[in-house]
């Protein structure tokens, strides 16, 4: 039986969804959120009993993840490009790669591409 | 004599001369009358009737009235006693010339007090509310009039179609039959019951009968279950949707009107949504992948339905998968009122957190109208999940 506790974040905007899942499955892996959009109500769910120490972790992870913006829901985004957007980038970096070789540069790989155009959202 | 008196007597040897005589005293008072002598001869007989008679000293009065005419002045006599200002006078008296009369004291006619109405009285000819005296004609009373005798092509059991009742109640459990105190002709049941009811059909039908339930309470669930045989043949209900029992929540409403033969549903709106009861069981997945999904993995869930119309909605959150993985997660008809759907159908827009928030959709799939399916618009659910997957949906559904 999974253990169910709520929690009242100590804060008025909305965390980052991905990233607060992140910080908090990192305290305990089987960690899940459940949360009404605009409220500071949380109920986290774990597997096991909640600890005074974890119910602490997990409220500071509530109150200090970062806020939602614009350019971490672009990231986000790119973290789940499907198939179809996947294909378009690389056959573009396919392309730009022979036009590297030519020029005697380094070929890029599909990671850095991603990783350049994730920190490109972060920026905008 | 007196005892101081010594008697006379005469002394011896003396000769004494003769006495003299003296004069004739006066003449005593008469003797007392002498016996009664023997009885006369009868009398001649009477001469006419009406005369009385003496026989032996006793006086006869013959039972024949004696004619006025044989008493002298007693026409006159009466007349002259008569306080004629009060013949045929109001409170007055009657008079003697032989016209009917009212009987005691004689009333003039007219239309005010202490007055009669004559024969052509327009008061004896009008148009008169009777005095309220229904209860004689009821049962028992002392003029009852039976309904079989209104007869015609109205049915007796019909005769109360005019009548409106609103009757209420707080039956709970099993109603059979259902008979609430006052039900009569038309009527809207008001249930506000302190636990669910379920009813299977109505007491009293009759062609053209109507029957209205009405929610009135705040909580509980009142439930009509279609053509039920725990209730006699011509009491069942006909539902509109007939796979389930039709529930009525709180402001919900619901009609029926018998056509001869039972109960037929014209109109249904269950009112508020109902919340089922939680079962693990009826979240399942259409392969060998187990979707876990706890009470408090609900956020909510609720059904209302309207008619055949089911809207049905769900908000589940931080659920498991585990196993091969499979493209349907499914909801058993248990979680929305036992309803069959009507037809296979691809409905509404499914949002999703399988890894991130995406869309899919709701389907329902031929063969298995009992269950409804979420899917991601392409592949599978991912297996292995742990605490984070959930689905939002809120759409309707037409029902059996």
């Amino acid at each position: 039986m999974s253990a169910f506790q709520d929690f009242t974040a100590n804060r008025t905007t909305e965390a980052h969804q991905p990233t607060l899942l992140a910080q908090l499955r990192a305290l305990d892996a089987t960690a899940g959120v459940q949360h009404e959009v605009g409220t500071q109500a949380y109920r986290l769910k774990k597997a096991t009993a909640w600890t005074t120490p974890q119910r602490n972790a997990a409220q500071n992870v509530l109150d200090t993840a970062p806020e939602w913006t614009p350019q971490l829901q672009a990231q986000g985004e790119i973290d789940q490009w499907p198939i179809s957007t996947r294909a378009f980038a690389e056959t573009l970096l396919d392309e730009i790669n022979v036009l590297r070789a030519q020029l005697g540069l380094a070929t890029r790989t599909p990671a850095q591409v991603t990783t350049a155009i994730r920190n490109k959202a972060g920026t905008l | 004599m007196s005892p101081n008196r010594k008697p006379y007597r005469r002394p011896q040897g003396v000769t004494l001369p003769p006495p003299r005589v003296g004069a004739t005293g006066a003449t005593g008072p008469a003797g007392p009358a002498g016996p009664a002598g023997p009885a006369g001869p009868a009398g001649p007989a009477p001469a006419g009737t009406g005369y009385v008679t003496v026989t032996g000293g006793v006086l006869n009065v013959p039972s024949a009235a004696i004619p006025q005419a044989d008493i002298t002045g007693l026409v006159a006599a009466l007349a002259a006693k008569e306080a004629t200002a009060n013949k045929n006078a109001a409170s007055g008296y009657a008079g003697l010339d032989a016209s009917s009369k009212l009987t005691g004291s004689q009333q003039v006619y007219g239309t005010a007090a202490n007055t009669a109405a004559q024969g052509n009285d327009s008061r004896l000819s009008d148009a008169r509310t009777p005095t309220a005296h229904a209860a004689s004609h009821k049962s028992g009373g002392g003029d009852a009039i039976l309904l079989s005798e209104f007869g015609g092509d109205v049915p007796v059991a019909s005769l109360s179609n005019g009548t409106y009742t609103i009757v209420d109640s707080t039956g709970t459990g099993a109603l059979d039959n259902w008979n609430p105190t006052g039900l009569d002709g038309n009527s809207l049941i008001t249930w506000h019951g302190a636990a669910d009811a379920a009813v299977t059909g109505f007491a009293g039908g009759a062609v053209g009968l109507v029957r209205a339930v009405k929610h009135t309470g705040t909580t509980k669930v009142i439930t009509f279950a279609n053509n039920s045989g725990s209730s006699t043949a011509g009491n069942r209900l006909q539902n509109i949707a007939t796979s389930a029992v039709m529930p009525l929540a709180p402001t919900g409403w619901a009609v029926w009107q018998h056509d001869g033969t039972d109960w037929k549903m014209t109109g249904h709106d269950q009112g508020e949504d109902i919340t089922p009861a939680f079962n693990a069981a009826h979240f399942t997945t259409n392969g060998t992948m187990t979707w876990t999904v706890e009470a408090g993995d609900i956020g909510s869930i609720s059904y209302c339905l309207k008619g055949k119309r089911l809207f049905f909605q769900f908000l589940i959150q931080t659920t498991s998968t585990a196993g091969t993985a499979t493209n349907h997660l499914r909801i058993a008809n248990g979680q929305f009122g036992g309803f069959t759907f009507a037809k296979q159908l691809v409905s509404g827009t499914l949002l999703h957190n399988d890894g991130g928030f995406a869309n899919g959709f709701v389907q329902v799939v031929s063969g298995a109208l009992t269950t409804l399916a979420l899917a991601k618009f392409a592949g599978n659910w991912t297996t292995g999940i742990v605490n984070t997957l959930a689905v939002y949906w809120n759409g309707s559904l037409e029902v059996i």
